[in-house]
C-alpha cells in the first residue's frame, strides 16, 4: 500500500475523524442556530423588516466567523503533548491527516453549514409575521459585489469613487467572493490552530493584530514618503497615469497573492507542522 | 518465516529535552515473540523510548526503527502493526464503543469480538462514554481496545497504574493470553511485582543507558536469589527480616533460583557497572 496516499485509507480517516467530532460539531450547529433564532427574534421585537440584502450580509458575516473558529473547535488537541497521542500514532499519512482537515474544516462544514443557515433563514422568512424576515437570501448571499458595494458605500466622495474604480477594476470578480475569501481566509486559522498548542485563539489574534499593525506601519510609511517625493517634485500628468498603472498592478498582485499564493502556503505549512509535531 | 527477526532497531541513539540528556548513547534490539519488561527510576525515559519507538517523538542523533523503517517518519504502513498505550491519555467524550469503532478502523486485524470480550473480562461496558468511566476503568477500557486491534508491536506505558488488585491479576492473565510467536511487547513499569512471571526479557535503564537486557533464563544463571542466615559479603543486595537476609547474591555453583524482579531492580541499581559487565 502506498505510504503517502492511499484513498480506502484517505476515506476511512475522514469517518474516524467525522465519528470522533461529530458531537462537537453538532453542538456548534446548535449554537448557530439558536444565535440565527435570537436575529429573527430581535427583528420581531422591534417590529422591523429584514430585507434579503441585509439578512445576506449578516449570514455571509456570521459564516466567515464560524469558519474561522471551526479549526479552533475540532482541532484543539490534536498537536498536544497527551491530548494527540492517539491522532499522532493513528495509521494515515501526513498528507492524508492534512487533506482530512481540509475535507472537514473547509469543505464539509462550510458547505453543511451554508445549507443550515439557509435553509432556517427560509423557514423564518416565510413564517405569518407581519414584521421579521422578508424575501429569501438564496440570490443575495452568493453574490460577488458585496465587497464592493460595501466599500463604494463607505466612500462618499464621486473622486474618491472613481480612485476605488481605477485600483479595482481589473481584478477578477471571483476574487470578492465571500465563500472564495472564506475558504481562503480559513487557511491561515488552520495552520494556527495545529501551531499553537495552549490559547491558540488569544495567541492567533495576537500573530493577526501584530502582522496588521506591521502591514499598516509599512503601508502609512511607504504612503508617506510618495507624498513628500510628490511634493518635492512637480507631478504631470504623465507621472500621475504611471502611478495609477503602478497601484492599479501593486492592488491586483496583493489581492492574487493574498487569495491564492498565501492559502497555499499556509496548507503547506500546515502539512509540515503536522508531519514535524512531536508529542 | 523467520519470526525472531528484530523488528524494533535503535542504534546510538540521543535524545534530550532542552538541558536535560536523557539517552547519550542507546543501543537496543527488541525481537517478536516476547514480552518485554521496561523498568527503571523515575525519569530515566522508560515513556521517551516507547514514544521514540512510536515515531511520537523524534530522536535527536542515531536511528530507531521499526521493520526497519525510521520511527520518525510515523509511516502508515509502520503504524497499522503498532499500537501505544500512555499512562495518561484524555480520554474523549464519546462512547467506548465509538471511539473503539473509530480508531479501529486504520487497522487491519482488529476483532471486534475480542474486544467485547476483553470488555466482559475486565467487567468494563463499552456502551458507556469514555470520558465518564473512572480512570482505571478508562485503562482498562484502553488495554482491551489495544489487544483486540492484534497489532504485531505493542507498547504499553504503566498499564497496571491505577488497576485494583483484582485487575492487575486480569492484565497479566489477558497479556499472557494475548502474547504470540509474532508479537512483540513491550511493558514500561515502575511497579515490578504487578508484571512479575509474565515479563521476560527484562530490560533496566538508567541515565547513562541500559544497564540489564537479558532474559529471565540468563539472569537466573548469574544470579542467585536466595534467603539465608548468613549475610553474604558479595551479595549485590540484601535485605533483613525476621527469617534472615534475602539476598542478590553471584550465581557462583549454576544453582536454579526464581528472579525476583524487585530485588534485581534494587542489585542492578546499586552495582550498575559490574551488572554491565555481567550481562553484556
Amino acid at each position: 500500500m502506498n505510504a503517502t496516499f492511499n484513498i480506502r485509507r484517505f476515506g476511512l480517516n475522514i469517518y474516524k475523524e467525522l465519528l470522533e467530532k461529530y458531537r462537537v460539531i453538532l453542538g456548534f450547529w446548535a449554537v448557530i442556530a439558536l444565535v440565527y433564532l435570537m436575529f429573527w427574534g430581535m427583528a420581531l421585537l422591534l417590529g422591523s423588516n429584514v430585507g434579503e440584502y441585509s439578512r445576506g450580509t449578516v449570514a455571509i458575516t456570521l459564516l466567515q466567523f464560524y469558519c474561522c473558529l471551526i479549526p479552533f473547535l475540532i482541532y484543539k488537541n490534536e498537536n498536544r503533548h497527551i491530548e494527540g497521542t492517539f491522532y499522532g500514532i493513528a495509521p494515515a499519512s501526513t498528507l492524508e491527516k492534512t487533506l482530512t482537515v481540509f475535507v472537514i474544516v473547509t469543505l464539509l462544514f462550510p458547505a453543511l453549514t451554508t445549507v443550515l443557515m439557509l435553509s432556517l433563514d427560509s423557514l423564518l422568512s416565510v413564517m405569518p409575521t407581519e414584521s421579521g424576515f422578508n424575501g429569501h437570501i438564496w440570490d443575495t448571499v452568493f453574490s460577488s459585489d458585496r465587497f464592493m458595494s460595501g466599500l463604494e458605500n463607505s466612500i462618499s466622495t464621486e473622486e474618491g469613487r472613481d480612485i476605488l474604480d481605477t485600483l479595482f477594476f481589473g481584478i477578477p470578480n471571483v476574487l470578492f467572493n465571500p465563500f472564495l475569501s472564506m475558504i481562503l481566509g480559513q487557511a491561515s486559522f488552520v495552520f494556527f490552530a495545529m501551531l499553537f498548542r495552549n490559547h491558540k485563539i488569544g495567541k492567533t489574534l495576537l500573530v493577526i493584530c501584530g502582522v496588521g499593525f506591521l502591514l499598516s506601519m509599512g503601508a502609512t510609511w511607504s504612503i508617506v514618503s510618495t507624498v513628500k517625493h510628490l511634493e518635492a517634485e512637480s507631478l504631470s500628468s504623465m507621472d500621475a497615469e504611471i502611478m495609477a498603472r503602478w497601484m492599479k498592478n501593486f492592488v491586483k498582485t496583493v489581492m492574487v497573492f493574498t487569495c491564492y499564493i498565501l492559502p497555499v502556503i499556509f496548507w503547506v505549512l500546515t502539512y509540515f507542522r503536522i508531519r514535524r509535531v512531536q508529542y | 518465516m523467520d519470526t525472531k527477526k528484530t523488528v524494533v532497531k535503535i542504534d546510538h541513539l540521543k535524545f534530550n529535552y532542552r538541558k536535560h540528556i536523557v539517552f547519550e548513547d542507546l543501543n537496543l534490539e527488541l525481537e517478536p515473540g516476547r514480552i518485554y519488561g521496561l523498568l527503571g527510576e523515575n525519569g530515566v525515559g522508560k515513556t521517551t523510548l516507547l514514544r521514540i519507538i512510536c515515531g511520537l517523538l523524534h530522536t535527536k542523533s542515531g536511528k530507531c526503527s521499526v521493520d526497519g523503517i525510521p520511527s520518525e517518519n510515523r509511516n502508515p504502513e509502520m503504524l497499522k502493526e503498532l499500537y501505544y498505550v500512555p499512562e495518561i491519555f484524555l480520554a474523549p467524550s464519546i462512547s467506548v464503543n465509538t471511539f473503539a469503532k473509530s480508531n479501529s478502523l486504520l487497522y487491519p486485524h482488529w476483532d471486534a469480538a475480542q474486544f467485547k470480550r476483553l470488555c466482559q473480562t475486565f467487567e468494563v461496558d463499552p456502551s458507556c462514554r469514555f470520558d465518564k468511566l473512572s480512570h482505571g476503568q478508562q485503562k482498562k477500557a484502553l488495554i482491551a481496545f489495544a489487544l483486540a486491534l492484534n497489532t504485531r508491536i505493542l507498547l504499553m506505558d504503566e498499564p497496571s497504574n491505577g488497576l485494583d488488585i483484582p485487575s492487575k491479576t486480569t492484565l497479566r492473565k489477558v497479556i499472557s493470553e494475548c502474547a504470540t510467536e509474532d508479537k512483540l511487547i513491550a511493558i514500561s513499569t515502575h511497579q515490578v511485582r504487578d508484571l512479575e512471571n509474565l515479563i521476560d526479557p527484562v530490560i533496566i535503564l538508567d541515565r547513562s543507558g541500559l544497564i540489564i537486557n537479558a532474559s529471565i533464563e540468563r539472569i537466573s544463571e548469574k544470579l542467585l536469589f536466595t534467603m539465608s542466615q548468613n549475610l553474604d559479603p558479595e551479595a549485590y543486595w540484601s535485605e533483613s527480616s525476621l527469617s534472615g537476609y534475602y539476598q542478590v547474591v553471584p550465581n557462583r555453583e549454576g544453582m536454579p533460583s526464581r528472579v525476583n524482579l524487585e530485588a534485581l531492580f534494587n542489585a542492578a541499581l546499586g552495582n550498575k557497572e559490574t551488572f554491565k559487565a555481567l550481562f553484556r
